[in-house]
């Protein structure tokens, strides 16, 4: 059977404020699907409600993947029947080293645990294909790693667990041209090997160049406005969304951003 | 050479070591411990490995001149703990203690780590799991005595808190009494983050297996200490089956 994500009329808010407002997308194995949109309107939103993250509330609406009803699965049940988030943010876990966590994510999809042998063999081999360094598997999760490390270690667990459908929220951002590239292609040879589906956001025609969209989506205020291929990405990225509010006569959500206040100072320079 | 002890065939140990390097691995599977150890010009590490899963009262006694030991305390148990230690440090010696508690009990536990002359260096570590109904009070003393000149006395503290412990009390104490030293505290405590479990949990990792691995990282022994010893797979297995049956 192919492995397909539908999701339904999906409205989801957080702190009671609605931020998707009936999204309906499908996703098949195999295709590349581009999320476009202004920031705050509703992208990252989508693909963490995928995922489970407790923040986010579906108060209507259905997502399923391959005819099981992801809603009513923990957050782990779904990294397991082959959902997988590459965070724009991932978590630093200062104690855990990567190759710790690895293994137990590798283990928890497995009857018997997986030999040493093996994991480290399929570890080195993604370690070196996204040109990290060599003491990775021994370094904390993400502690320390600079952003492009961290976007990369996202990759290589991707790469690791072989998910069916893998959703990239901005994972080429914080990288160099040269890691772009090497990334986008390391993307799109998982994909090719494991037939994957991919849900990818991303502000970069370059990325999107390489990587070459199949289907691509622009999510306005919490809905999907417009839908096409890789050429709405590249017309996007020429024109940018305007156009696409004049012709749809409608608004982006102002992204809200948190207010800076100061605490005061916790000490006074005598001389000044 | 290790020497393996159970306190369970004798509870009241005097250990003289002098001009020898060994390892020190002591069960502590009764419910009383009375240890003494004089160490002289050694490299010496001692591993306290608790046991029992009732009740544990230990009184440690060290005196150390010269060389360097390590002192390693693993209490995964389930026991309720009574620690009393006192360690002086004479002579040029270097002690450094490493102390790891996963608390779903009542632990008492007070250090105290005295540098007695010059050019003495004590550096402590503990690490603290707290779940719940865990109870811990840790008072951990460095002294640095009059005279004691160019002596170092560092430690540092810290603790993860998870569920709903019963009380939290860790205090890292110095008492400084020569002003030619170099000494510091540290005490961090903190509670599991909700995003790292969920970043976990996204790798298909479950709750349990999420919070052990996050508690492993504060409890783990570091493999490089006990590379060397015969008893090693033991131990492991030991600290394991502590952290198995504690958590979920």
């Amino acid at each position: 059977m192919a492995n397909t994500l539908k999701i339904k009329d999906l409205h989801v808010s957080v702190d009671d404020k609605e931020i998707l407002k009936g999204v309906s997308l499908i996703v098949n194995e195999g295709e590349v699907h581009a999320l476009m949109g202004p920031n705050g309107n509703g992208k990252s939103t989508l693909l963490q409600t995928i995922m489970g993250h407790p923040k986010y509330i579906v108060t209507k609406g259905s997502i399923y993947f391959n005819d099981q009803d992801v809603l009513a699965m923990t957050v782990d049940q779904r990294a397991k029947v082959g959902l997988f988030l590459g965070m724009q943010n991932p978590q630093e876990i200062s104690g855990v080293t990567n190759s710790d966590f690895l293994k137990a994510a590798i283990n928890a999809r497995r009857e018997t645990p997986i030999s040493l042998f093996a994991f480290y063999k399929e570890m080195e081999g993604n370690i070196k294909k996204l040109k990290m360094k060599d003491d990775l598997a021994h370094r904390f999760v993400n502690d320390g790693f600079s952003g492009g490390e961290k976007k990369r270690n996202e990759i290589l667990q991707m790469m690791v667990l072989k998910p069916k459908i893998a959703m990239l929220d901005e994972i080429d951002s914080g990288l160099d041209v040269d890691a772009i590239k090497l990334v986008a292609d390391s993307i799109l040879e998982a994909k090719e090997k494991e037939n994957m589906g991919l849900i990818i956001v991303s502000h970069y025609d370059r990325f999107f160049s390489i990587i070459k969209p199949t289907h691509a989506h622009v999510i306005v205020d919490g809905k999907i406005v417009v839908e096409g291929d890789n050429e709405l990405v590249e017309k996007i990225d020429s024109d940018g969304y305007d156009w696409l509010y004049q012709e749809l006569q409608i608004h982006p959500r102002v992204e809200e951003k948190p207010l800076v206040f100061s605490l005061g100072t916790c000490a006074l320079n005598p001389r000044s | 050479m290790d020497r393996i002890y159970h306190t369970s065939e004798k509870n009241e140990l005097k250990l003289d070591i002098y001009n020898k390097d060994t390892n020190l691995i002591i069960y502590l599977d009764d419910e009383t411990a009375d240890i003494t150890y004089d160490i002289k010009d050694s490299e010496v590490k001692i591993f306290y490995i608790i046991l029992n899963d009732q009740f544990i009262d230990l009184k440690e006694e060290g005196h150390i001149s010269g060389g360097h030991v390590t002192s390693c305390l693993f209490d995964l148990s389930k026991a309720d703990v009574h620690i009393k230690s006192v360690i002086k440090v004479f002579d040029g010696a270097k002690l450094d203690m490493i102390n790891k508690y996963l608390v779903t009990k009542d632990k008492d536990i007070t250090i105290d780590c005295i540098n007695m002359t010059k050019d003495t260096e004590v550096n402590i570590d503990n690490s603290a799991v707290i779940l719940d109904d865990g109870h811990i009070e840790l008072t951990c003393t460095g002294k640095i005595i009059k005279d004691a000149k160019r002596s170092i006395s560092h430690q540092k503290s810290r603790s993860l808190v998870y569920g709903d412990p019963k009380h939290v009390d860790i205090r890292p104490i110095l008492l400084i009494e020569e002003s030619d030293v170099e000494a510091s505290h540290a005490l961090s405590s903190g509670t599991i983050d909700d995003d790292v479990l969920y970043y976990l949990n996204s790798r298909g990792i479950d709750k349990v297996d999420a919070l052990r691995l996050l508690i492993d990282s504060y409890l783990k022994c570091d493999e490089e200490l006990i590379k060397d010893l015969e008893e090693k797979d033991n131990i492991l297995s030991i600290l394991q089956r502590g952290l198995e049956e504690n958590v979920g």
